[in-house]
């Protein structure tokens, strides 16, 4: 028999449970990662009245939850995409920031150490021009000093991060393995607010590294990263940990609780975005200002070595900078170890080196993977010569036994001055020539240069005089043929004459002892601005420091642009979830007046029942 | 289609931070004015800024070295325009004590002037620069380079020659060594000189030289003998005769391509040696004419050979005012070309100037109206968001 009364607290009850939900969703309007619930109605079975059945009221089927699994993982993956780029770009913009400012970068105080160098080429002697230019060379060095220990302090913050990345991953892994669990104690049952806070959880674990969500039976999920290395399994956790790099003891690496090395093999979030960021902008960076640092200070060095000081010193370094580094690998059984000297240094790259011996020869290959030939057999007279950098081998190497080499990683934090004293700038050029006045001919000095530094009778006297027009002597002995436009050569240095000798000319070739006044060294180094020092001899120092600028310029300006894109992208799939699980705050007041409407109108069915019933009494009473 | 609440005020929020992000940067684009605020702002022109400000630091460098090489070689211009002068001055006292009426002390006076030129021309060419450096030293610049000892001056400097940097690849010297503007200045007419013999006794004097024909003359030694006071021969080194004549007083011998004029009348056996110019210095010559106007000139003899000495000295001197003139020219050919680079320097530094501010600065009629459009949105946004987020429908509900 139909009930008025039960089909009207039915109602009432349905009404009550459709407030408290709309009540639920008002509250969570703000909560990451709520999805908004709806009670689901259904007529109850209706009751046979003859041939005809009459409604009994309204069952609660349920309390679902507006989601769509494929709008939320897509909104996962690009929250992954998104973090990794914003990563990327916020620390590729404190290098950018680094070289930003026109007057702090390296430039002008390289033009400022070669405008130096030429006012000494205009005044050799000059105490003042001396220590000006002592002055400028200190503040280069310093300028790369700063630049090369900020990006080093940049590579010890992406490492200390890598750390901190982990440890929220295993945090967040924990969480999600624990919801698990508990969907797992609810029989496979979830409470849809448990579901919502795994999802979040999730999404929270995708802003750290990009994940992969496998649904398992009972609505439990499997976490694995992009590649596979499971994170969450079920309800266990799979932590990650951080383990020293093999080779530079400085680095650390991601590894799986057994100590398998995965860094390679993460990629997304944060953590993708530092190792992006370490492999493809950073490194690159310091090796390139490396370079820069050892070009200069191997050019200037070099010709400074060619000149003579003011005390009649042939002039020993200018600068000092970072020597090649090289790592053995941990694992290495050989004893094998390696020494890297800069060679060519016009030939260096900007790209650290993997030496691998594989039981008969050693190979060497860049960071990007190229391998790159050697000559030589890796002993100290004939070392393996590869991209302006020689290497010796010493000890025995086992098979597979393999180094890392950094060559110019440090050498712009390294960079000094090597000399203190104005007297020992070698302005001068250490051999003077001069011709005998008794000539005849034409012959005239056109110019002396130093070809040879090391030769030990550079600076000792030595007579040139001609035996006839195309032939001369040299102290004396000899009889060497004179070609018009050809330079004489001897000692180490390189006559140039102008003119024609003749027989009997003499030309003499002498220490410059007195030559203070002389500039040919100091004109000459003032020349290496722009000269060409790397890329094989194509790049000058400025050029090679605007490629450092241009490339970390146009990866953070991808960088950005890509986050702008990833960002619309995400904002996109977070706005086609929203728009199906998000909370409508009209659309609940809508809902608030429409289910208060039929919990009055049950309320409603109620009272008439008890009308019904009162009447019913009252006949009976009145009987 | 239904949104959420919460997605609708977070996007209209995003949106409003982005709005102030880009006028944040328009702003600190205008206050700076610099349009590449980092390199990401523009890569390949921050790369070419730094290009562009070395070549401009480098061609100011250039500027600042013409101005060096400008002033050391007025310095120098102008320390010769007095070693002129001076020889000028020496010139006509030399002129004088060639005239016949002069007596010992008269002849005195005059050498001693001339000593006292020739210590002024080694003062001269003793000059220092404002750094306290001999700008006749060559490279030896802290050296003394003129000494006078004995009779003598000798040159302590080098033949080292300053080259200053005027512009890439190019530079200029910007001084002359000392041995090379007072020393070593053929003697003679440039080509040949003449000497009367020691032993002469007659009142034979030479006069001009001049070459009429060089392609005859080889640059041997010869001599001019008079075998008789009308009579010449002349001989080679090895004593040949190789021409012969009479003589008498103006007339000019010639041989060889070469012409000597002579005036006075020898005595049989006087001779004169003819030879190719040798090297000779500005202060032996003017020692030379000293000496001779302070040589006694008690006879006839004495009186012709004091004016045959100075006419030669005289000779000498005609090279060292050439010599010092040729000097001076080349300092203004290098002059004029540190002016030209000067000119060209300036240019390029207007157009490197002009090339950086395009790469590099803000233009600020479209920053400043990128600004205007961006504050104008900005604006629109934050309006919007107020009227919207007040649109409730738990208004409605009371």
């Amino acid at each position: 028999m139909t009930d008025l009364l039960s089909t009207g607290i039915s109602g009432l009850l349905a009404s009550q449970l459709a407030l408290n939900t709309t009540g639920h969703n008002i509250s969570n309007v703000n909560t990451a990662g709520y999805t908004r619930q709806q009670v689901m109605l259904g007529a109850r079975t209706p009751d046979r009245f003859g041939t005809s059945w009459v409604g009994t009221g309204v069952d609660v089927t349920g309390v679902r939850r507006l989601y769509d699994s494929f709008l939320t993982g897509q909104v996962r993956d690009a929250t992954g995409a998104q973090s990794r780029l914003q990563t990327f770009g916020d620390l590729a913009s404190q290098v950018d920031n680094l070289l930003s400012d026109p007057k702090a970068g390296l430039q002008p105080a390289l033009d400022s150490f070669f405008g130096a160098m030429h006012d000494l080429a205009s005044n050799p002697a000059d105490s003042t021009t001396r220590q000006a230019l002592l002055g400028q060379a200190n503040s280069l060095a310093g300028r790369l000093r700063t630049l090369g220990t900020q990006l080093t302090s940049l590579d010890k913050q992406a490492d200390q991060q890598i750390g901190d990345e982990v440890t929220q991953i295993n945090t967040l892994t924990q969480s999600i393995a624990n919801v698990n669990l508990q969907i797992q104690r609810t029989g496979g049952n979830p409470s849809n607010d448990l579901l919502d806070q795994r999802d979040e959880l999730v999404r929270q674990l995708s802003t750290h590294v990009g994940v992969n969500v496998i649904p398992q039976d009972g609505n439990m999920i499997n976490v694995t990263t992009g590649n596979g290395q499971p994170l969450v399994l079920a309800t266990s956790a799979q932590p990650l940990k951080t383990v020293t790099n093999a080779y530079d003891p400085s680095r650390h690496d991601v590894a799986t609780s057994n100590g398998t090395v995965i860094t390679s093999q993460l990629s997304g979030g944060a953590l993708g975005g530092i190792l992006d960021f370490r492999k493809n902008l950073l490194d690159p960076a310091r090796n390139a200002l490396g370079r820069t640092a050892v070009a200069l200070t191997d050019a200037v060095n070099a010709q400074h070595h060619a000149g003579m000081d003011l005390d009649g010193q042939l002039g020993g370094d200018f600068f000092n900078t970072g020597a090649p580094q090289t790592f053995g690998n941990r694992a290495n059984t050989g004893s094998a170890q390696i020494t890297a000297a800069f060679g060519d240094v016009s030939q260096l790259t900007t790209s650290d080196y993997t030496m691998r011996y594989d039981g008969s020869a050693w190979s060497l290959t860049r960071s990007d993977g190229t391998q790159v030939a050697m000559t030589g057999t890796g002993t100290a007279a004939d070392p393996f010569v590869a991209d302006g950098l020689a290497f010796t081998v010493s000890g025995s190497a086992s098979a597979g036994d393999s180094f890392l080499i950094k060559p110019t990683a440090t050498a712009a934090a390294a960079t000094s001055v090597a000399i203190t004293d104005i007297r020992q700038i070698a302005a001068a050029s250490p051999v003077a020539a001069t011709t005998a006045g008794s000539n005849t001919g034409t012959g005239a000095v056109g110019g002396i240069s130093v070809t040879d530094a090391t030769d030990p009778n550079l600076m000792s006297p030595a007579n040139i005089t001609f035996t006839s027009p195309t032939t001369y002597q040299i102290n004396g002995s000899g009889s060497f043929t004179f070609t018009p436009g050809q330079p004489i050569t001897a000692n180490g240095w390189s006559l140039e004459l102008t003119g024609a000798p003749q027989a009997g000319d003499s030309f003499n070739v002498a220490a410059n002892t007195s030559g203070v006044g002389d500039n040919t060294n100091a004109l000459a180094m003032a020349g290496i601005a722009d000269l060409g020092v790397l890329d094989g001899g194509n790049s000058t120092l400025t050029d090679s420091y605007a490629q450092l600028v241009g490339t970390v310029g146009t990866s953070t300006q991808q960088a950005q642009n890509g986050l702008d894109a990833q960002t619309a992208l995400l904002n996109q799939s977070i706005a086609a979830q929203q728009n199906v699980s998000g909370v409508n705050l009209d659309e609940e007041a809508a809902n608030l007046v429409r289910y208060q409407q039929s919990y009055q109108a049950a309320a409603q069915v109620i009272s008439v029942a008890s009308t019904l019933f009162d009447s019913v009494l009252a006949a009976m009473q009145g009987t | 289609m239904r949104i959420s609440t919460f997605w609708m005020q977070q996007s209209a929020v995003s949106a409003m931070l982005d709005q102030q992000a880009n006028v944040a940067h328009t702003q600190l684009e205008v206050s700076t004015g610099r349009r590449i605020l980092t390199p990401s702002d523009d890569p390949a022109g921050a790369s070419r800024a730094l290009n562009l400000t070395h070549a401009d630091a480098a061609n100011t460098q250039y500027q600042r070295n013409i101005d060096a090489a400008n002033s050391r070689l007025g310095n120098e211009d102008q320390t010769l325009s007095s070693v002129s002068s001076l020889l000028d001055r020496v010139r006509t006292l030399a002129l004088e004590g060639q005239n016949g009426t002069l007596d010992a002390g008269d002849r005195k006076n005059i050498a001693t002037e001339i000593r006292q030129r020739l210590s002024q021309l080694v003062a001269l060419a003793n000059t220092k620069d404002a750094n306290g450096e001999y700008i006749f030293a060559g490279n030896a610049t802290r050296t003394q380079p003129f000494v006078q000892n004995g009779g003598g001056v000798t040159y302590a400097g080098d033949q080292g020659q300053r080259a200053i940097a005027i512009a890439p690849g190019q530079t200029i010297a910007t001084g002359d060594p000392g041995s090379d503007v007072f020393q070593n200045i053929p003697g003679g007419n440039g080509t040949f000189q003449i000497a009367a013999s020691p032993t002469n006794t007659g009142t034979l004097v030479s006069g001009a030289t001049s070459v009429s024909d060089i392609a005859q003359w080889d640059g041997g030694s010869y001599q001019i003998q008079f075998t008789a006071p009308d009579q010449y021969q002349v001989v080679d080194a090895s004593n040949t005769v190789i021409s012969s004549g009479s003589y008498a007083s103006g007339d000019t011998i010639s041989f060889r391509g070469v012409e000597i004029g002579f005036t006075g009348t020898p005595d049989a056996g006087d001779s004169y040696a003819v030879g190719p110019s040798t090297a000779k210095d500005m202060f032996s010559t003017l020692a030379d004419i000293a000496d001779a106007l302070e040589s006694p000139g008690f006879t006839p003899h004495d009186t012709a050979s004091i004016n045959d000495r100075i006419g030669r000295a005289i000779e000498n001197l005609d090279r060292a005012s050439d010599r010092i003139v040729d000097v001076r020219a080349r300092i203004g050919a290098r002059l004029n070309t540190t002016d030209d680079q000067s000119n060209l320097n300036a240019g390029v530094g207007v157009d490197l100037k002009s090339a950086l501010s395009k790469v590099q600065d803000t233009d600020y009629a479209s920053a400043v109206s990128t600004l205007n459009l961006q504050m104008t949105g900005l604006q629109a946004a934050q309006a919007a968001y107020v009227k919207v987020q007040g649109l409730t429908l738990f208004d409605y509900l009371k």
